[in-house]
């Protein structure tokens, strides 16, 4: 899969619009021609620069287009959208970026200021709490289809853990300030994101309460 | 005329060898001098000459009479002085004893086992005869949890159930290290990953009572029915035949009723979980 933003392809789409015509292109060659081979991108002349990468970042843009239409519908199984209908799911989907990340990678520091919801896609996840003179204590793993980074939804918006990728991660990023402005625009919708997240945080609170009492009733 | 077992008499058992599962849990294969039945989830006094006896559910395949494991956790006087044991040595068996897993009533159905630490002993009991007939049932899918990766007992055998058509393994740890890649959590964490049909399922949970209780809370959050989820309460099991009193809970003798019973049938009772 390939890391694509709608925005960032947005932008390429527009950078064509002023890329020279195709006979300025053609006569572009013809004096290159004329001349000695310039060193790559130096001393071409712009028109043809600009239309060469601009041929190109089409192409890229198209294929980028392509596998993102190809991704939408595995997407849209993640359980996360199953309270959302079609027209819902794209909208959170035009607000997202497709991320990757490589074992090992730290996707979040411990006390980050946050930005991004996180959706797992696929791989696993590890969140754990860096702990003075012990390092890092794992004490979770989240698993494809559950969200991580809720804390990008409420103030001060600043990481209670880390999270580390233990298999070679692809992540849904919602970006979190147009996710709020949506909640805020439509409160059915925002209550169905508070669901979500108060059934994901009160289970994370069970779990950790059960790991409490372990570690209490053990010693 | 059919010989009735004199049920306070141990017969004799010769240790073969000891396997060691972890830091602080090992097995003991056991070869008793004559042919020893027993259904899964029920248990066995133990007999240590000149120390005394202790209650443990066999952990080996209730199909094969010939011999037995049992895997013990060194947590008191009796658990260690049986952790010395080199092999050898002639031990006792009185039993079985109790009510165990009602193994024709999963017939057609998916089980879900979700096991803590050495209660995984009964459970692997279990499994060996899901194993055993596993055209009968639909699925299984174990859910294993223990303290660290080095804690994690019968490790062959969970290879063994990950190559079997239609058996699925999730395990998890409290706290991993390097080599661990599967999950870290509480064991409850792997329920959120298994999709199962709950009208069609069982729940079989063994293991710690903190994690039997915080299990069975999210088994019903699931939506398991009370009468689907089974329980291994092994409490205060003394004598093993309901006199001594030791493991009442309410109306029923844990030895003689259990240890397995259904959650609706001890709901009601006062300090299960203890």
């Amino acid at each position: 899969m390939v890391v694509v933003s709608i925005e960032q392809n947005m932008n390429i789409f527009i950078d064509l619009l002023y890329i020279r015509s195709i006979p300025s292109y053609f006569n572009s060659l013809k004096w290159e021609r004329e001349k000695s081979s310039p060193s790559l991108g130096e001393s071409l002349p712009a028109g043809r620069q600009g239309f060469r990468s601009g041929v190109k970042s089409c192409i890229t843009f198209a294929f980028k287009i392509y596998i993102m239409i190809k991704n939408i519908d595995e997407l849209k199984k993640l359980k996360f959208f199953k309270e959302f209908d079609d027209a819902t799911t794209e909208k959170i989907l035009e607000i997202s970026e497709l991320k990757e990340f490589k074992v090992k990678d730290v996707i979040i520091e411990e006390h980050q200021e946050l930005s991004e919801l996180y959706i797992l896609v696929e791989g696993l996840v590890i969140l754990g709490i860096n702990v003075p003179a012990k390092g890092r204590i794992n004490v979770d793993t989240i698993h494809p289809g559950q969200i991580f980074s809720w804390s990008a939804i409420f103030p001060p918006y600043i990481s209670t853990a880390y999270a580390i990728a233990t298999q070679p991660v692809k992540v849904l990023a919602i970006k979190a300030s147009e996710l709020i402005e949506l909640m805020n625009n439509n409160h059915t919708f925002g209550f169905k994101i508070m669901k979500i997240i108060g059934k994901t945080l009160s289970q994370r609170l069970a779990d950790t309460r059960f790991q409490l009492v372990n570690i209490i009733t053990m010693t | 005329m059919t010989e009735i077992r004199n049920i306070y008499k141990p017969i004799k058992a010769r240790l073969e060898k000891t396997i060691v599962e972890s830091p602080t849990i090992k097995t003991f294969v056991l070869i008793p001098e004559e042919e020893f039945s027993f259904k899964t989830g029920q248990f066995i006094e133990l007999t240590l000459n000149g120390l005394g006896e202790a209650p443990f559910t066999p952990s080996s395949s209730p199909m094969i009479k010939d011999r037995i494991e049992v895997t013990v956790m060194k947590a008191g006087y009796v658990t260690e002085q049986i952790h010395q044991l080199k092999g050898g040595e002639i031990l006792g068996i009185r039993g079985p004893f109790g009510r165990g897993y009602p193994v024709e009533a999963f017939y057609g159905k998916e089980i879900l086992v979700l096991g803590g630490g050495c209660g995984f002993a009964p459970l692997r009991s279990l499994l060996y005869n899901l194993m055993a007939e596993k055209d009968k049932f639909k699925k299984v899918t174990l859910c294993y949890g223990s303290k660290t990766p080095e804690e994690c007992i019968y490790k062959p055998f969970i290879t063994e159930l990950r190559n079997t058509e239609r058996f699925e393994v999730l395990r998890t740890v409290d706290q991993g290290d390097e080599t661990w890649t599967e999950t870290i959590g509480v064991v409850t964490v792997l329920l959120d990953q298994i999709e199962v049909d709950i009208d069609q399922s069982v729940a079989v949970v063994c293991g710690p009572p903190i994690m039997m209780k915080f299990g069975t809370i999210r088994l019903m959050e699931m939506g398991f029915s009370e009468k689907d989820i089974y329980l291994s309460l092994e409490k205060n099991m003394s004598c093993g035949l309901g006199k001594c009193g030791h493991c009442m809970m309410g109306d029923y003798f844990v030895c003689k009723d259990g240890p397995v019973f259904r959650f609706d049938e001890v709901k009601g009772l006062p300090d299960i979980w203890l």
